[in-house]
């Protein structure tokens, strides 16, 4: 009698396929895709309820925080599993910013773009997409579906296995370096919302991350912990969804970044759970410092990104984390 | 009845992106009742086969004077270990090849009658001519396929290299393979080791030099005896390994060193068969190295399915894992049991390159790579191959591989070395 493997083959040996040599499991595997109970809270309680107040939060800034970017859609999760808690931190931020003053008018430009279509295929929501298996990997530069056992994209190259984006997608550095988002005192709320920047923003189809070890940086903090990795080439990754979590991947506690930097060179100065970025369609690119150890700090004069606040990035701004890593952000 | 069982000892742990699997598959066949769970037993409805045994021998103009007359004696003391109901035949190797026994062709059935006679046969054996091997093994096929059912086997002896070109030797090769097995056996310092060597991998047989004559007799009398005990014959590897994938090599790597890589024959686009000869009870170790396509982290699959067959039916089973992790100590462990028979095929190699350079006049890289030798076999605390590398160089210092070539070797010292470079001793438990 044959069976079908997992990914669809039809296999004459009921242990591994006969065809793609996938592991067939006659009993299925209750607890395998769910991440382990264990996982620890990372940054959600310290965050004091009144955050919103902070200066450094969005809403001041006058971006449309309709239900569409209170609740994105839940995308298929690549990563085999969110941790639970960034999920908290993500609804606690959301409900923050529910409660948030609104600035804009429905009419501006968040809900012109493509926040509102996304709002409506949304309604799963994040608690209940947690629970079922991650549906087929979509490439998140063109969005063909992954061939099973392919390790990259066949249409345009994409790396499956490392998340990595071909070169000839890769944008030459823009001119600025970083925009901190507090640093101009918020401007009238009309004026925000017809800003170049933001409908460039908004109308950006995705977001990448460039990833290198920066000399300067790690010569700053440098207290002979760790190594300084050369003949490092940048590592670029497509975001996905809307949400991203920076760290380093640990299988005990139940923690897979999409953005690892347990890969080598690991740094080993970034968290397990470090930061989160959130990047809803139509909506600000943000960035959350999850309680990581050494901090998350923001642009050439390292500014720190206080815990559990998220501050709005926008493209090219560059994120320090661990003992050497620089992110630059990039859309595309 | 022998009972296969299989065993991998392998590191599954791949880093992200890596495709090489390697793994080591130990092959133990074992008189006896079968183990719980482990294989089946060898069905064999019908009675185990005859074998059929060939003895070659080389009769050149160089075999003559004591060595003839030394042959003539291991050959007659060949024949007396064949059991009665055994089919044997004698060729005599020129540049020619000429039946003695029997003398109408075929084969003949041992008993004391053809026994006694064959013994007369090969006593009338004369020195003269030269060396065509290949023209003896086309022979040998031939008396071979007269019984087709039975487990065939040859011994080969020559003393000289082989007259004929390499095309001519190597399409009697071809047409020989899966045939019978040969073991080749080398007397005095004239043959050619790699010569040999590579006559007996294709005919999945070993090679050996015989020092003195006089211990020919009990030499063919240990390889008859190592034949006739094998019971199952035409035992092939089967090797699954999924789509995209390749088996980048498949070698044997106990008792003694050979590529089985370029022997396979397809079964289907996924499955290719590696012929292993007859069996008898006895250990074999194989390394497998298995190209796959990468997975995803933490992604796990079966990168082969190794199996033992015999008229296609499956004696056991062994399976190859590939696990990705991004976990550096994982995927960079390297098994114990890899390791070593890695170890030992690298000392192989290291003896006969070093040799070969030796010949051609390379003395510091031969110094060398015999020193690098000198270490493997010190490290893997393999005895045999280190005194035998002792007769070709002066060993200062095992550990880091310092040794000083001798002035003074004895030839057949540094072909007794060639000839047994092969032959690995089996990884520490």
């Amino acid at each position: 009698m044959s069976v079908h493997c997992p990914r669809g083959h039809l296999s004459t040996t009921h242990d591994w396929c006969d065809e793609c040599g996938a592991r067939i499991d006659t009993t299925p595997d209750a607890g395998g895709a769910q991440p382990a109970s264990g996982t620890p809270r990372p940054a959600t309680g310290p965050t004091p309820a009144g955050a919103a107040a902070s200066p450094v939060t969005r809403a001041p800034l006058g971006w449309v925080v309709g239900p569409a970017v209170a609740e994105p859609p839940d995308e298929p999760d690549l990563s085999g599993g969110w941790a639970n808690d960034n999920r908290t931190v993500g609804a606690e931020r959301r409900r923050r910013a529910r409660t948030a003053p609104r600035a804009a008018s429905p009419a501006s430009a968040g809900g012109a773009g493509g926040a509102g279509g996304a709002g409506g295929a949304g309604g799963a929501g994040g608690a209940a997409s947690a629970g079922n298996p991650p549906g087929p990997e979509v490439c998140p530069l063109c969005e063909t579906v992954r061939e099973p056992g392919e390790r990259f994209c066949e249409v345009d190259g994409y790396d499956f296995v490392a998340r990595t984006v071909p070169p000839q997608w890769i944008r030459p550095d823009p001119p600025a370096t970083t925009v901190p988002t507090s640093a101009p005192p918020p401007p009238p709320p009309s004026s925000v919302s017809t800003s170049a920047s933001t409908s460039a923003d908004v109308s950006a189809p995705g977001w990448l991350v460039e990833i290198v070890p920066d000399r300067t940086y790690f010569d700053r903090g440098d207290d002979g912990s760790s190594t300084f990795p050369t003949d490092t080439p940048p590592r670029v990754v497509a975001l996905l969804g809307s949400r991203t979590l920076i760290g380093r991947r640990s299988r005990g506690r139940g923690i897979f970044p999409e953005i690892d930097l347990s890969l080598p060179p690991e740094d080993i100065g970034v968290s397990r759970a470090h930061a989160l970025l959130e990047h809803p369609r139509g909506g600000p690119f943000t960035v959350t410092d999850l309680g990581s150890g050494n901090g998350t700090w923001l642009g050439d004069s390292l500014r720190r990104v206080e815990r559990g606040v998220a501050v709005e990035l926008t493209d090219g701004a560059r994120l320090f984390v661990g003992s050497w890593t620089r992110l630059t952000l990039r859309a595309r | 009845m022998l009972v296969f069982t299989s065993e991998v000892n392998q590191n599954k742990h791949l880093p992200a992106g890596g495709t090489d699997m390697n793994a080591v598959i130990t092959v133990t066949a074992e008189t006896g009742a079968p183990a719980a769970g482990q294989a089946r037993p060898a069905a064999g409805p019908k009675a185990a086969p005859t074998a059929a045994e060939v003895i070659i021998l080389d009769c050149s103009g160089s075999m003559g004077g004591n060595k003839i007359v030394e042959a003539r004696r291991a050959a007659k003391a060949a024949i007396d270990t064949l059991r009665d109901g055994v089919l044997f035949g004698v060729v005599q190797g020129e540049h020619f090849a000429k039946q003695i026994y029997p003398a109408g062709g075929g084969l003949a059935v041992a008993s004391a009658s053809t026994r006694e006679a064959a013994r007369l046969a090969v006593g009338r054996m004369q020195a003269g001519g030269g060396t065509a091997i290949g023209e003896w093994l086309l022979l040998t096929r031939k008396l071979m396929l007269s019984s087709p059912d039975a487990i065939h086997h040859a011994i080969l002896l020559t003393d000289g290299q082989n007259g004929e070109g390499e095309a001519v030797l190597e399409a009697a090769l071809a047409q020989c393979e899966g045939v019978f097995q040969c073991d080749c056996r080398g007397v005095g310092a004239d043959w050619e080791v790699a010569q040999l060597r590579k006559i007996a991998n294709r005919l999945l047989g070993d090679v050996a030099l015989i020092r003195k004559p006089a211990e020919m007799a009990d030499d063919f009398r240990a390889i008859i005896e190592a034949a006739l005990s094998r019971g199952i014959d035409k035992v092939a590897i089967r090797v699954w390994a999924p789509r995209g994938a390749d088996v980048v090599f498949l070698r044997q790597v106990f008792p003694d060193v050979a590529d089985l890589t370029g022997t396979a024959a397809e079964v289907d686009a996924l499955t290719k068969d590696f012929p292993t000869g007859a069996w008898g009870a006895e250990k074999r170790v194989y390394h497998l190295c298995v190209r796959v396509l990468p997975g995803p982290i933490d992604g796990e699959k079966l990168a082969a399915r190794v199996r033992l067959v015999v008229d296609g039916e499956p004696l056991a089973e062994a399976k190859v894992l590939a696990a990705w992790t991004d976990d550096v100590e994982l995927s960079t462990q390297i098994d114990g049991t890899v390791a070593h028979y890695t170890g030992q095929v690298d000392l192989a190699d290291a003896i006969q390159q070093g040799l070969e350079e030796l010949k051609d006049g390379d003395p510091a890289t031969a110094a060398t790579l015999l020193g690098k030798a000198a270490r493997l076999a010190t490290q893997a605390g393999d005895d045999t191959r280190l005194r035998l590398l002792e007769k070709v160089v002066e060993i200062d210092d095992a550990a880091t591989g310092q040794v000083r070539l001798r002035t003074d070797v004895n030839p057949l010292d540094e072909m007794d070395l060639d000839a047994q470079s092969t032959k690995t001793v089996p990884a520490p438990r």
